[in-house]
């Protein structure tokens, strides 16, 4: 299937934007209106559960400098009821941040302060003060029956049980806090912002305000990182109100400390898990509850955790369970999922230990239990689009060496005096699929060049780079032929859907490959009236059409789109369904599958046990993305995977003091995240696995969530190393030295 | 006087004064961060910046103009005009006057309108307060700056640069960094006011944009970026460590960039690039 590739998975193929951002001229939102703009400062609230009673801000006003101040009384998108300390409660624009930051100190404000609970297990037990998102009751549960899983357990020769968690709570640490810069002309707003989900954000303003999309122009060029942070914007509202009140453009930027205490964070989990097996390794059954901390959010559920075990392994009958809880700490969002990291944590520990239950090697545990490729979803009972989780599991087991250094556990000191350990994990889950419908625009210029654009924004590298790869192939156009026109721009894309779900090269990918088929079928049509012959005796490529039956019979690109005296413009939105290239199961081609991100992991480490600091010395990750659309693309977030798997495993966590609701380490430094000195990336190794069996466009599939879900086989490889597992995120010196009976 | 006190206060200032004072420098500050911080929010940094910062920002009232005789540009002081031709212009040049905005009358040199000025208007040849002079990417640019301002804030608003980035405004991240005097700096700690008389350097001064240069070439040929906005701080570091050691060690690579932080994950590839320069 898609053999021939003239433009897709080429190696040397660029970034569209890489000179852009070396030069440093690709635009992020607060590049725009230098010189010209206004500064914001917040009050957060200091107490996780309140009601604002009065706000004096007057004396603020009065400071010189200070041009504009909202308060929940005229920022419709803030509350008058606090749901966590860090919630904003007036937001002051001013001729710099440093007059602003004094102006925010002399706010006054009166609260009625109500009882608040922390801790996920507090918020869940009875009696427990309402956290107040949610209505009537602070837990919300989730059910998922397969088969009978009691008389699965009865058939079961090893009943084994383990609890795991909680994992860490952190916060996204955009690299890019979250900020827009809005201006107003007249009644029309200017918005550029930071963001996953431009279209979203124009119509939430729009909302608010009460006014037209048409008078919300909204642009989000560069976005620096997003993980799941900017799929909302709740920063716009109060910029577009103060920018309108100052009467000046106004920059509202969180700084840092506010982005740990008012923005999204990772949801920590919790869960026990039972699993019946056979003497043999063979799993015939599992009992799962995940407990989820979903913080001041409106949604509580905990469904998420459940799925690594669900889509991985075999597992006939099974009850999987979920509860979610609110508490009153500054809400959840999705972090590259909402929560398959933490959720794949627990459960990858689970299978290690079920597997040492039955005295079997992790590796080989997994092999006999993963679900391979032409097996059916054991839930939905469809075919599951390309499951390369037992080639992702040899890869990385190779990369890593895993028959030559696995070793019983603490059996290997190496010669510094740390002990050594390795580490394997794999992960299945439900994303990289197709989302809702989404539109694109193929432009080709009269030189026969082509502009590609759509609604999207540059949350990650390559998005739109992968697009360019999916138009270029359609047409039979040079990859060089083929740029990214504007892109994230409301006024002028076609709207791209929101990057989160792995979504964006497959769904807008689809919209691409329609669009240039319309385009394409427009070029067919001119250069047919050149040759005088019928358009489909006609075919194109390296940006050429010719006879298909004397291919040296050629008009370039640039010939027959000159002939017109307009553009070409191909329009396309869909497909919004996922449907099969290959039989598989008796399923034929065309017919409904499921789409799964597959990915696996291992790790090398070396444990000082004196000072408990774990160093990995290796990190090996392979993804099974349907195909690599944009090599370089792939790969870079294959390996920034293993990076961002080590900041999870070892460095990130937010702590939030119970007494108080407050963040007490709401900084880089503290909530830390690692740097080149804390591993050498030099031991880091990414594969690719290409799935026979492709449903996207050129049979590709999401990947930017399933690649940082093997953060487990770090503590596996701690557990191999030092005999001690460490169920509770970030592993760092002082839970090792503690589980070592050191500290 | 109020505003001395309502600085005094600021809690940006002392953090940045205080990480100044410290002595942190690019490379190395994600460690022994707690006491770092603890000691910035405390009281004992406020206590420290009411010492430190001692200025405040007079307005200039006054609406004399002092015109370039060469190319007709206004100058708010003598001492922007005097900065100006001395850079710009071949000065002493017979032809043209330079004319008092006071009185209208006319001199022949700088030295004579000055000594006119002290003479006859005092409060005109007076120090300007926060007027600094910066030599950016080659070129001398004079910006007056109130004492709270940080660099990066004065490169990107006041003299417009945007390649350089502002990732946490609080010394934690590298993303600003730019390179001071041939060393690698996080702009968003240095106040401006003591970057005056500095060669500073940002990423729009590495090439013209159409033709790179190699470093930025190695970032392209390694695939060295992803979201972009940490990438011109890494470059920036990396230019700094190129310049004084050509031929680093991975080692020296990644303790020279372990100042900086990756939140896609790309770490790897831009050690890999700064290799390969």
């Amino acid at each position: 299937m898609f053999e021939n590739l003239a433009v897709i998975t080429n190696p040397a193929n660029k970034d569209k934007q890489i000179y852009s951002i070396v030069t440093g001229r690709l635009d992020y939102a607060a590049d725009n209106m230098l010189g010209k703009k206004l500064f914001c400062r917040t009050l957060l609230s200091p107490y996780p559960r309140a009601k604002i009673i009065s706000i004096n801000t007057s004396a603020a006003m009065a400071v010189p400098g200070v041009k504009a101040i909202c308060t929940y009384e005229d920022c419709p998108q803030w509350s008058q009821n606090i749901y966590f300390a860090g919630q904003e409660v007036a937001g002051v624009a001013a001729v710099d941040e440093a007059t602003a930051a004094r102006a925010v100190k002399l706010i006054t404000v009166e609260y009625e302060q109500y009882p608040f609970v922390v801790g996920p297990d507090e918020a869940m037990a009875p009696g427990a003060p309402l956290v107040g998102t949610v209505p009537e009751k602070n837990t919300q549960g989730w059910e998922l029956m397969r088969g009978d899983f009691e008389a699965g357990f009865a058939n079961a020769d090893v009943d084994f049980t383990t609890t795991i968690g909680w994992t860490q709570y952190f916060q996204h640490g955009n690299i890019e806090s979250t900020q827009a810069v809005c201006a107003w002309t007249g009644d029309h707003l200017y918005v550029w912002t930071t963001s996953q989900n431009p279209f979203a954000g124009r119509s939430s303003v729009a909302s608010a305000l009460g006014i037209p999309q048409n008078r919300v122009h909204l642009i989000s060029h560069g976005t620096g990182n997003g993980h799941g942070n900017k799929l909302s914007m709740p920063w716009l509202v109060p910029a577009a109100v103060l920018a309108k009140k100052a009467g000046m453009p106004v920059l509202y930027a969180r700084t840092r400390y506010e982005e740990f205490n008012t923005q999204g964070h990772q949801f920590p989990l919790k869960a026990t898990i039972r699993l019946g097996m056979k003497n043999d390794g063979t799993l015939v059954a599992a009992d799962s509850h995940y407990l989820g901390d979903a913080a001041a959010t409106s949604s509580n559920r905990s469904t998420g955790g459940n799925d690594s075990l669900r889509y991985t392994y075999r597992i006939p009958d099974a009850r999987f369970l979920g509860t979610g809880t609110a508490t009153n700490k500054p809400p959840t969002s999705a972090w590259r999922c909402v929560q398959h990291p933490p959720g794949t944590w627990i459960s990858e520990i689970a299978i290690d230990q079920a597997a040492e239950e039955v005295g079997m090697n992790p590796l080989d545990f997994r092999y006999k239990n993963i679900l391979n490729p032409d097996e059916v979803d054991l839930d939905s009972g469809l075919p599951m689009a390309s499951n390369g989780q037992r080639e992702c599991l040899e890869k990385v087991a190779a990369a890593i060496g895993w028959n030559a250094n696995y070793h019983e556990v603490g059996a290997r000191t190496l010669e510094d005096g740390r002990k050594h350990g390795i580490g394997i994990c794999g992960h299945v889950d439900g994303h990289g699929s197709m989302s809702s419908v989404v539109g694109a625009i193929v432009n080709l210029t009269r030189d026969g060049t082509c502009l590609i654009s759509s609604g999207i924004s540059r949350a990650s590298g390559g998005t739109n780079t992968a697009h360019c790869h999916i138009v270029a192939e359609t047409l039979g156009m040079k990859y060089e032929d083929v740029n990214t026109g504007d892109w994230g721009n409301t006024d002028v894309c076609s709207e791209g859907g929101s990057q989160g779900g792995s979504t964006r090269t497959i769904t807008t990918g689809a919209a691409f490959q329609i669009a240039a088929e319309d385009a394409l079928a427009q070029v067919l049509e001119t250069a047919a009236l050149m040759f005088g012959v019928d358009a489909s005796e006609l075919a194109t490529g390296d940006s050429k059409v010719f006879l298909k039956s004397d291919p040296n019979n050629s008009k370039t690109f640039r010939e027959v789109c000159g002939r017109n005296s307009w553009s070409i413009v191909g329009r396309g939105y869909g497909w919004g369904k996922v449907l099969r290239h290959r039989e598989v199961a008796g399923f034929p081609i065309g017919s409904p599958c499921e789409v799964r991100g597959v990915t696996a992991g291992a790790a090398e480490v070396a444990v000082d046990t004196e000072t408990g600091v774990v160093e990995v010395l290796k990190f090996a990750q392979a993804l099974d993305n349907g195909r690599a659309i944009f090599y370089q693309g792939s790969m870079n977030q294959i390996l920034g995977g293993c990076e961002i798997n080590i900041h999870q495993a070892l460095f990130m966590e937010q702590i939030v003091d119970k007494d108080t609701g407050l963040t007490v380490n709401g900084s880089y430094l503290d909530h830390k995240w690692g740097t080149s000195l804390d591993f050498d990336t030099a031991g880091f190794s990414a594969a690719l696995v290409e799935g026979d069996d492709a449903c996207g466009p050129y049979g590709c599939k999401g990947m930017g969530e399933p690649c940082i879900s093997n953060m487990s086989s770090i503590a596996s490889a701690v557990y191999n190393a030092i005999g001690v597992w460490i169920h509770q995120p970030p592993i760092t010196p002082q839970k090792v030295l503690k589980a070592l009976g050191k500290a | 006087m109020p505003e001395k006190e309502e600085l005094t206060k600021e809690n940006s200032i002392s953090r940045r004064q205080f990480i100044k004072n410290t002595g942190i420098v690019v490379g190395g500050t994600a460690i022994g961060s707690s006491v770092l911080l603890s000691a910035c929010n405390g009281a004992t940094a406020t206590e420290t910046i009411s010492k430190t910062v001692t200025s405040t920002v007079k307005v200039t009232t006054s609406i004399a103009k002092f015109v370039c005789p060469y190319d007709s540009i206004e100058f708010d002081s003598f001492a922007a005009l005097q900065a100006h031709v001395e850079s710009a212009h071949e000065a002493g040049d017979p032809v043209v006057k330079y004319l008092c905005p006071y009185d209208n009358q006319e001199f022949s040199s700088l030295a004579d309108l000055k000594a006119h000025l002290e003479a006859e208007h005092l409060e005109a040849v007076a120090p300007v307060e926060g007027l600094i002079v910066l030599k950016v990417n080659g070129h001398e640019c004079h910006v007056q700056v109130k004492p709270e301002w940080s660099l990066a804030f004065v490169l990107r608003e006041k003299l417009g640069l945007p390649a350089l980035k502002v990732g946490c405004d609080r010394g934690e991240c590298g993303t600003c960094t730019v390179v001071a005097n041939g060393r690698a700096i996080y702009s968003c700690c240095m106040l401006a006011m003591d970057a005056d008389g500095m060669e500073i350097e940002t990423v729009e001064g590495l090439s013209d944009g159409i033709t790179l240069n190699p470093l930025q070439q190695s970032f392209v040929d390694n695939s060295a970026i992803q979201c972009g906005y940490c990438t011109p701080g890494f470059l920036m570091a990396a230019k700094a460590l190129l310049a004084t050691n050509p031929n680093p060690t991975r080692y020296e690579v990644r303790e020279a960039l372990s100042g900086h932080i990756c939140v896609c994950g790309n770490i790897g590839k831009t050690i890999d690039a700064v290799l390969s320069v």
